[in-house]
């Protein structure tokens, strides 16, 4: 009776690759890719941007979350954010005060990408408890 | 107290270890140029210091736009010499990688994989002419039996490519192995 999604299996991102990536000849993948899991450190960033933040309040943010679990590295930060810029999947907001920091958050595409995301995570949730045996239902 | 060491890395792993050993003795990093280190005496382990090859030239507006980040970030960048950043963050913030995760890690490795890879091609084409030269000049050596053998480059030929074997080895194979490690690691995790 054990169900495993193809997707589960797979669990490929594209929003880690980016322009350059394409650019110099990389890995370039289906746009239907697009509905597979998001990374770990996706699916925390866009989360934290619920409310418009900056880098270091992310890195925060999600370290806090994760009780120190995920820390992001700043460069690891600064690609994604890039990379979800140019998918619109977030959007910068002007800083008042600041014209060089800049803060961002998430569009209605990126709510959009957690919603298929939390319907993801409530599967695999659901399954791994029901064979482990963690829950009857 | 400042204290000043000339030395030579080649290798930035070697490098970026030997300041942090530094670091946790109490000797900081404060600036960098061609072989000469400048420290600071700080309180032992205050630093973790982390050595990045940027992706374009110190100047270019997208390196300032990244170094202005990581400096939002709570990164601090103590020396830019070329395209190498010196950076570090304070011990007490927590651990300090630039990158987290296995993609951006690969990434990152094929940056690094592309820089060592020029340099190596320079490397051999500049040792394999030097010694082509050597050797047709014993292939002819009845034809200019009057101009001596080209010593320099031999020499020259002989060292540069001695150079391009011993960066083969040391930087270009460990990053590659590196990268292979990250994609087989990657097939499980992000």
């Amino acid at each position: 009776m054990t169900v495993v999604s193809e997707a589960d299996i797979v669990g490929v991102s594209v929003t880690d690759i980016t322009d350059a990536d394409t650019k110099t000849g990389g890995r370039i993948m289906p746009e239907s890719s697009e509905r597979g899991s998001l990374t770990e450190a996706v699916y925390y960033i866009l989360l934290s941007l619920y409310q418009p933040m900056h880098g270091y309040g992310i890195m925060q943010t999600v370290g806090e979350w994760s009780r120190g679990r995920v820390i992001l590295g700043a460069g690891t930060l600064y690609g994604a954010l890039n990379t979800l810029l140019e998918k619109n999947w977030i959007q910068t907001v002007a800083v008042v005060g600041d014209s060089r920091k800049k803060e961002y958050v998430i569009t209605e595409i990126g709510r959009q990408q957690i919603e298929d995301e939390l319907l993801r995570l409530d599967e695999r949730l659901t399954n791994g408890r029901r064979v482990t045996g963690g829950d009857e239902g | 107290m400042k204290k000043i060491i000339h030395k030579a890395y080649w290798n930035p792993d070697k490098e970026q270890q030997w300041l942090n050993e530094l670091a946790a003795k109490g000797l900081s990093l404060s600036d960098y140029s061609w072989c000469r280190y400048v420290f600071e005496e700080t309180e032992p382990g205050k630093y973790i210091y982390q050595i990045e090859l940027l992706k374009n030239k110190p100047g270019n507006p997208e390196s300032e736009l990244y170094l202005h980040f990581l400096e939002d970030a709570g990164v601090e960048i103590v020396a830019i010499y070329m395209r190498w950043v010196f950076l570090r963050k304070k011990a007490a913030d927590g651990p300090f990688a630039i990158y987290s995760d296995c993609e951006s890690k690969i990434q990152y490795l094929n940056r690094l994989k592309n820089f060592w890879t020029g340099l190596l091609v320079l490397e051999f084409s500049a040792g394999l002419f030097n010694l082509g030269i050597s050797i047709l000049y014993l292939l002819n050596a009845g034809l200019m039996a009057e101009s001596p053998f080209p010593w320099v480059n031999f020499l020259g030929g002989l060292l540069c490519t001695g150079i391009g074997i011993v960066f083969f080895f040391t930087l270009l194979r460990p990053v590659y192995l590196q990268i292979l490690k990250l994609r087989k690691e990657q097939a499980l995790h992000d």
